[in-house]
């Protein structure tokens, strides 16, 4: 019998979300907003944007006393990367 | 016109002769497939370093091995061809070792395929593939039987998501069981041959098809 199971969300899938939040807001998000659009908790979303910014998918920047986080091309190009990694796991059934 | 006759898959227990041109013809067949296999495979190793998932690996080691051993046949099938006039027995021993050959790379790799499409709680899966496939009914009878669960999954698969790109791989995964079918019925007409050579193009056509979907912006 074939069963279906839910997926728990990869680190990859998260980093996806988290940037195309980013992307989503004009490249430019806030924490919060990142935080409830991931749905994710405060400590696992730092723990993932810091991964994020020490490999170049995104910048850390302040603005009028608030934190911002910018997209980089890395990060653009990331997401572009990854849509195509979720059609092909898609079409053959694989959960990633 | 006249063609010379030359036995065909020589594993067989009934031996069934085939025109000459039919080594050309499978030969460029199984370039194509080796062709898209590799297409395959290093895409799917592209997207496991992305996110190193385990099945990912496995999906791109499964077609590496396919290519591979479709490879090796492409280069026994347009030698013997080449060399066909000779009718020289060392040739058609040659084509049997890279027809042994291919047979092991295939089945290591239709495994992986059943693994991949296996459910979690599943994944300690062993298998004894028995020896006696080093024939050419053994061998297809194991193939369908493995391709047969892929299959299986894969036409589960396009009912859920119900995306071009799931149909295109159940479609060339229902190819690729028509080709073993047809082949395991080689010996009740020559013709078979060629249909089953059909359906390898038009399952290997699918997945590259799938493939430029997928990698098009």
């Amino acid at each position: 019998m074939i069963e279906e199971r839910i997926e728990r969300r990869t680190k990859a899938d998260i980093f996806f979300d988290i940037l195309r939040i980013v992307q989503s807001e004009g490249g430019k998000a806030k924490t919060t907003r990142i935080l409830y659009g991931a749905n994710l908790s405060y400590t696992r979303m730092k723990k993932h944007i810091d991964y994020l910014i020490q490999n170049g998918f995104l910048e850390k920047t302040q603005h009028n006393g608030s934190t911002f986080f910018l997209i980089t091309e890395r990060g653009l190009s990331f997401i572009q990367e990854f849509r195509k990694v979720k059609k092909f796991s898609e079409a053959f059934g694989i959960s990633i | 016109m006249a063609f010379n006759l030359l036995p065909i898959l020589p594993q067989t227990q009934v031996v069934t002769l085939v025109p000459e041109w039919f080594y050309l013809f499978s030969g460029l067949v199984y370039l194509l497939v080796f062709a898209v296999s590799m297409l395959v495979s290093y895409f799917s190793f592209k997207l496991y370093r992305i996110t190193s998932s385990k099945k990912q690996g496995m999906l791109s080691l499964a077609f590496l091995l396919i290519g591979i051993g479709f490879a090796i046949i492409t280069a026994t099938s347009i030698f013997t061809y080449q060399q066909s006039q000779s009718l020289d027995q060392n040739i058609f021993n040659l084509n049997t070792d890279a027809y042994n050959v291919y047979y092991i790379l295939s089945i290591v790799a239709y495994l992986f395929l059943v693994m991949i499409n296996l459910p979690k709680q599943d994944e300690r899966f062993y298998l004894f593939v028995p020896v006696w496939f080093i024939s050419d009914i053994g061998f297809h009878s194991v193939a369908l039987l493995l391709l047969f669960y892929v299959a299986l999954r894969s036409v589960y698969n396009f009912f859920k998501v119900k995306s071009e790109g799931a149909f295109l791989v159940m479609f060339a995964f229902l190819m690729i069981i028509l080709f073993h079918v047809f082949l395991l019925l080689m010996p009740f007409g020559i013709e078979l041959y060629l249909f089953a050579h059909v359906f390898l193009i038009a399952g290997f056509l699918s997945l590259l098809a799938m493939l430029i979907r997928v990698t098009r912006k």
